[in-house]
C-alpha cells in the first residue's frame, strides 16, 4: 500500500519525466498527447492533496539518491498545498491555450522545444513548493530558471528576445545568488539544511534574513529589481507570460511566507518597515509605468509588479501582527496574502490567456494597432473584461475581496497602532493604494477601450475571428473562477484558516458579498432600464460638416489617452512628448504633423546600466592581460611559479 | 658531495649551459646530456634503495628522453632547416646568468624544503630540480623559435622528474610509464605542428603566431 505522500511524488516525477518525451520522440503526435497527460496528472495531483490536508507528511528519497550534502526530501503541508492547487489550476488553462497558441504562431516556434520546456517549468515548480530542505529547493529554483529562460527565449532569432532572455538571466541568477549566500549563511547558524530546523528572527540571522527577502524580492519582481518582469513577459509567448506571471513570482512570494513568515519570529520592526515600503514602492511605479505602456503584455507586466507589491503590503500586515502578537492582525494579513496571490494568479492569467488569444488571431499586441474588436471576439472581450473589471478590484470580482481585507488590515494598525510614526507611514500607504486603484481604473479602461472599442486601427483586425472552442473554454471558466471566488469567499477564507496553523475560526473577517451582489445586480438594472429608455438613434443631419466618415485615427488614442495622467508624473517616468509639423506654411496648412511620445525608466538608466558600464570597463581591463602572446603567457607562469615558491618557503 | 648529487647539478649545469647556445642541434645535445646525467642520477638514487624498478625506468628514460627524443626534433630540425634560433629576447650570456642567479635561488630554496622534510637525503637534487624547473622556463621564456619552446619544457619536465625522484622514494613503474608515454605522444605531436606550422607559416617565430589571434 503505497502512502498518500508517495502518489503525489510519484505524479511530480512523472510530470518531470514527461519533458523526456517530446525530446526523444520525433512524432509529431506525441505533442498533441502532452497537454492531456499533464491535465490528467494535475487533477490527481489535486485530488491526492486534498485528501490528505490534514496531516502533513514527509518524503525522504532513498540513499543513492543523494544531492552531495543533504537528501532529496519533500514536505506536504497545507500551504504547500495552496500553492500547488494555483499552479496546477492555471497549468491545466494554459495548456489547454498552449495547444491553439501554437498552432496559430506566426514565428515557427519548435513544438517539441516549448512542450518540453513547459513541462519542465511546471513539474519544478511543483517541487519548490513541496521542497523540504534549502538544497531541493535550489535545485529545483535552478530548473525553474533555466526552464522559463529557455522559453522566453523561443523566437531566439529576434533581438528582442535576446535582450529579454539576458535580462531575464541576469536577474534570475542574481536572485539565485542572493539565496545561496542565505541558505549557507544559514545552514553554519543551524547546521541542517532543513527548513524546519531555522528560526529566523534573531540578530545572529538578520544578514541571512535580508539575503533571503532580497533574493526572493528579485524573483517576485518588486521596485528595484523588477526591470527583469517588462523585457521577459511580451518576449514570452502569452501561455507561458501567464504561468510566469501567475505563478512563477507568487514562488517567490511562497519562499517569502515561508521562511520569512511562518518559521520566523523577528526582535525587531525592519522586515515591517523593508516589505512595507518595497510593497508601497512597488505598487505605484508598477501602475505608472504600466499606464504608459503600448504594449499590452508590458503594461500587464508593469501591473503584476504593482500587483506583487500590494502582496508584500499585506505581507508587513501579517509580520507586524506576529511582531506585535496581535492575532487577529496577524490573519489578516495572512488571508490577504494568500487570498491576493490566488486572485491575481488567476485574474492575471486571464488577461494573459485573453492576449494569447488576439496574439495568436492578430499577431500583434501594440496598442496602436488594435481597436474595435469586442465585435469580432465577443466572447474574448466578456472574459478580458471580467479580468479588468477583477483586477481593477470592483465588486462583486476576487479582486475587490483581497484589496478590502489589505485595506481592512492597515485601518486595523491605524487603530491599535501605539507608535504615531508608523501610523503616519500606514495613513500614507492607504492614500496610495487609493491612488494605485485609481490608476489601475485608468490603465485597464485604457487597453479595454483601446483593444476591444471603437474603431478598428489596422486592416489585420477586420479580419479577426472568435477563437477555437478550447481557447473560449479556459478563458470562460477562468473567468467563472473570477467570480466564484468572489462569491465563495467566506467559505475559502474559512477553508484557509482551518487548515493553516491559524486555528480560530471565530476572528474570519466577514464580508457580506451576498447582499453586495443583489445590491450591485439591482442598481446596475435600474440604471440600465433608465438609460436603456432614453438612447435613442441617432440621425445625421445634413450638414456635418464631414463628421459621416470618421477616420480610426482620429480615435484617442494610446498615447492621448493617458497622456494627462503621465503628464503630472512626469519627472518619475521621464515623460517627454514632441511634435514636429513639416510644410511651408506651417501654421494654417501643415502637411505632416509628427508626435511622438518618449519615456526612460530611471532604474534602468540611472542604477542598472551604470553599474553594468563599470564592469564592463574592468572587465576590458582585464582583458588587456590576455593578450594573445605565448611568451606572455609564459610570463605570468614563470612569475606565478616563483612566487607561490617563496609563499611556500618562507610563510 | 654524494654521487647522486653530483649527477643531478651536472644535469642543472647542462640546462644552464643550454641558455648560453643559440645553436639548436647544440641545445638538443646539451638536452640529452642534462637526460642522461639525470638518469645517471637516478640510477645513483635506486642503488641506495634497492627499488628495482627504477632501474627499468632509467633505461626507459635514457632511451625515450635522452636518445629518441633528441634524434627526433634533430629530424624535425633536417625537415625545415633551421640551424640557430639566433632571435632571442635578451642576450644569451645575460639570459645564462640570470639563471645561474636562479640556481643560487634553488639552493636557498631547497635549504628550506630540507629543514621541513629531514627525510630527506639529496639536498643537490632538490636544488637541480628547481634550477632546471626555472631554467626550462626561462627557457621558454626567452626563445622565439618553437622548436625551443619544446626543449624548454623537456628541460622543465626533467627537473620535476629529479625532485620526484629526490623527495619520494620513486614513484610505481606504471605510472611513470604513464608519464613517459604522454610526454612522447606530446613531443610527437608538438614536433608534427611545428613542421606543418612552418610550411603554412614559412616561419615559426612564436611571436608572429599571434595573428591568428581573433579580435
Amino acid at each position: 500500500m503505497i502512502s498518500g505522500m508517495t502518489l503525489i511524488i510519484f505524479l511530480g516525477f512523472t510530470l518531470l519525466s514527461l519533458s523526456i518525451l517530446p525530446v526523444l520522440s520525433a512524432s509529431k503526435k506525441i505533442v498533441k498527447i502532452i497537454p492531456i497527460i499533464i491535465i490528467f496528472i494535475s487533477l490527481g495531483i489535486i485530488w491526492q492533496g486534498s485528501q490528505q490536508l490534514a496531516l502533513t507528511s514527509n518524503w525522504i528519497a532513498c540513499q543513492p539518491i543523494w544531492l552531495g550534502l543533504g537528501p532529496l526530501a519533500f514536505n506536504f503541508d497545507f500551504l504547500a498545498y495552496l500553492f500547488i492547487l494555483i499552479l496546477l489550476i492555471i497549468t491545466i488553462f494554459s495548456s489547454l491555450i498552449s495547444i491553439g497558441y501554437l498552432n496559430s504562431s506566426k514565428n515557427k516556434i519548435n513544438h517539441r522545444f516549448y512542450w518540453a520546456n513547459f513541462v519542465l517549468f511546471i513539474a519544478s515548480m511543483f517541487f519548490i513548493f513541496l521542497a523540504k530542505n534549502a538544497l531541493t529547493f535550489l535545485v529545483f529554483w535552478e530548473i525553474m530558471a533555466i526552464s522559463s529562460l529557455a522559453l522566453v527565449a523561443l523566437d531566439f532569432t529576434s533581438t528582442k528576445a535576446q535582450k529579454a532572455s539576458l535580462i531575464y538571466l541576469g536577474a534570475t541568477k542574481m536572485s539565485t545568488m542572493f539565496l545561496t549566500i542565505g541558505f549557507l549563511w544559514l545552514h553554519q547558524l543551524y547546521s541542517s539544511w532543513d527548513f524546519a530546523n531555522w528560526t529566523i528572527g534573531s540578530n545572529a540571522t538578520f544578514i541571512p534574513a535580508l539575503l533571503l527577502a532580497i533574493g526572493f524580492c528579485i524573483k517576485a519582481g518588486a521596485f528595484p529589481f523588477h526591470i527583469w518582469l517588462p523585457y521577459a513577459h511580451p518576449a514570452a509567448p502569452g501561455p507561458v507570460s501567464a504561468l510566469m506571471s501567475g505563478v512563477m513570482i507568487k514562488v517567490a512570494i511562497y519562499g517569502i511566507i515561508r521562511m520569512l513568515l511562518v518559521n520566523a519570529h523577528f526582535e525587531n520592526m525592519f522586515f515591517v518597515y523593508f516589505f512595507l515600503l518595497l510593497g508601497a514602492i512597488s505598487a505605484i511605479w508598477g501602475i505608472i509605468f504600466a499606464m504608459i505602456q503600448n504594449d499590452i503584455k508590458r503594461s500587464l507586466a508593469y501591473s503584476s509588479v504593482e500587483n506583487i507589491g500590494l502582496i508584500l503590503i499585506a505581507l508587513a500586515i501579517s509580520l507586524y501582527g506576529k511582531l506585535t502578537g496581535n492575532h487577529y492582525l496577524e490573519i489578516i494579513g495572512f488571508i490577504a496574502v494568500i487570498f491576493h496571490t490566488i486572485n491575481h494568479a488567476v485574474f492575471k492569467s486571464l488577461l494573459f490567456l485573453g492576449i494569447s488569444a488576439i496574439d495568436s488571431k492578430i499577431h500583434n499586441h501594440d496598442l496602436h494597432y488594435l481597436g474595435g474588436l469586442a465585435r469580432y471576439m465577443p466572447w474574448t472581450f466578456l472574459c478580458f473584461l471580467t479580468g479588468s473589471l477583477s483586477i481593477c478590484s470592483l465588486p462583486p470580482l476576487n479582486g475587490f475581496i483581497s484589496k478590502w481585507l489589505i485595506y481592512k488590515g492597515l485601518w486595523e494598525i491605524i487603530c491599535q497602532s501605539q507608535n504615531k510614526f508608523f501610523s503616519g507611514i500606514i495613513i500614507m500607504i492607504i492614500g496610495l493604494l487609493a491612488m494605485v486603484g485609481a490608476l489601475a481604473v485608468l490603465l485597464f479602461t485604457k487597453l479595454i477601450g483601446l483593444m476591444f472599442l471603437g474603431r478598428s486601427r489596422s486592416a489585420v483586425v477586420t479580419k479577426a475571428s472568435e477563437v477555437g472552442l478550447l481557447m473560449r473554454i479556459s478563458q470562460v471558466s477562468l473567468a467563472f473562477l473570477c467570480f466564484s471566488l468572489a462569491l465563495f469567499s467566506p467559505t475559502i477564507i474559512k477553508f484557509i484558516t482551518s487548515h493553516s496553523f491559524y486555528q480560530l475560526n471565530n476572528v474570519i473577517p466577514q464580508l457580506p458579498i451576498a447582499t453586495l451582489l443583489i445590491v450591485l445586480v439591482s442598481l446596475i438594472s435600474i440604471i440600465y432600464f433608465i438609460f436603456h429608455k432614453l438612447s435613442t438613434n441617432t440621425k445625421n443631419p445634413p450638414w456635418s460638416c464631414g463628421a459621416l466618415q470618421l477616420s480610426p485615427l482620429m480615435q484617442v488614442n494610446a498615447d492621448s489617452y493617458s497622456y494627462s495622467v503621465a503628464n503630472f508624473f512626469k519627472p518619475i517616468l521621464q515623460y517627454k512628448v514632441t511634435t514636429s509639423i513639416i510644410g511651408s506654411d506651417k501654421r494654417h496648412f501643415p502637411e505632416k504633423i509628427e508626435s511622438s511620445v518618449s519615456n526612460t525608466s530611471l532604474i534602468e538608466t540611472k542604477i542598472y546600466s551604470p553599474i553594468i558600464k563599470d564592469f564592463e570597463i574592468i572587465g576590458n581591463h582585464f582583458a588587456k592581460l590576455q593578450a594573445g602572446s605565448i611568451h606572455l603567457y609564459l610570463l605570468y607562469v614563470f612569475i606565478s611559479l616563483i612566487i607561490l615558491l617563496f609563499i611556500g618557503m618562507y610563510l | 658531495m654524494n654521487i647522486t648529487d653530483f649527477f643531478a647539478l651536472g644535469s642543472a649545469c647542462f640546462g644552464i649551459l643550454m641558455l648560453g647556445s643559440v645553436n639548436l642541434r647544440l641545445n638538443l645535445f646539451l638536452y640529452s646530456l642534462q637526460t642522461l646525467f639525470m638518469a645517471l642520477a637516478t640510477i645513483n638514487q635506486s642503488f641506495k634503495q634497492v627499488n628495482i624498478e627504477m632501474y627499468f625506468i632509467c633505461i626507459f628514460i635514457i632511451a625515450l628522453k635522452a636518445l629518441f627524443i633528441p634524434y627526433f626534433l634533430n629530424n624535425v630540425l633536417n625537415k625545415i632547416d633551421i640551424q640557430y634560433d639566433s632571435n632571442v629576447m635578451i642576450p644569451t650570456a645575460i639570459g645564462m646568468h640570470i639563471s645561474i642567479l636562479f640556481l643560487g635561488i634553488s639552493q636557498l630554496l631547497s635549504d628550506k624544503i630540507i629543514q621541513s622534510m629531514p627525510s630527506i637525503d639529496s639536498i643537490g637534487g632538490v636544488t637541480a630540480a628547481i634550477s632546471l624547473l626555472f631554467t626550462g622556463i626561462l627557457f621558454m621564456l626567452l626563445r622565439k623559435i618553437a622548436i625551443s619552446q619544446i626543449i624548454g619544457f623537456l628541460t622543465l619536465e626533467n627537473g620535476i622528474f629529479i625532485f620526484g625522484v629526490s623527495i619520494t622514494k620513486g614513484l610505481p613503474l606504471i605510472v611513470d610509464l604513464g608519464v613517459l608515454l604522454d610526454l612522447l605522444v606530446a613531443i610527437m605531436i608538438a614536433g608534427l605542428f611545428v613542421f606543418r606550422i612552418k610550411s603554412s607559416f614559412e616561419h615559426i617565430d612564436v611571436t608572429q603566431l599571434n595573428e591568428l589571434h581573433e579580435n
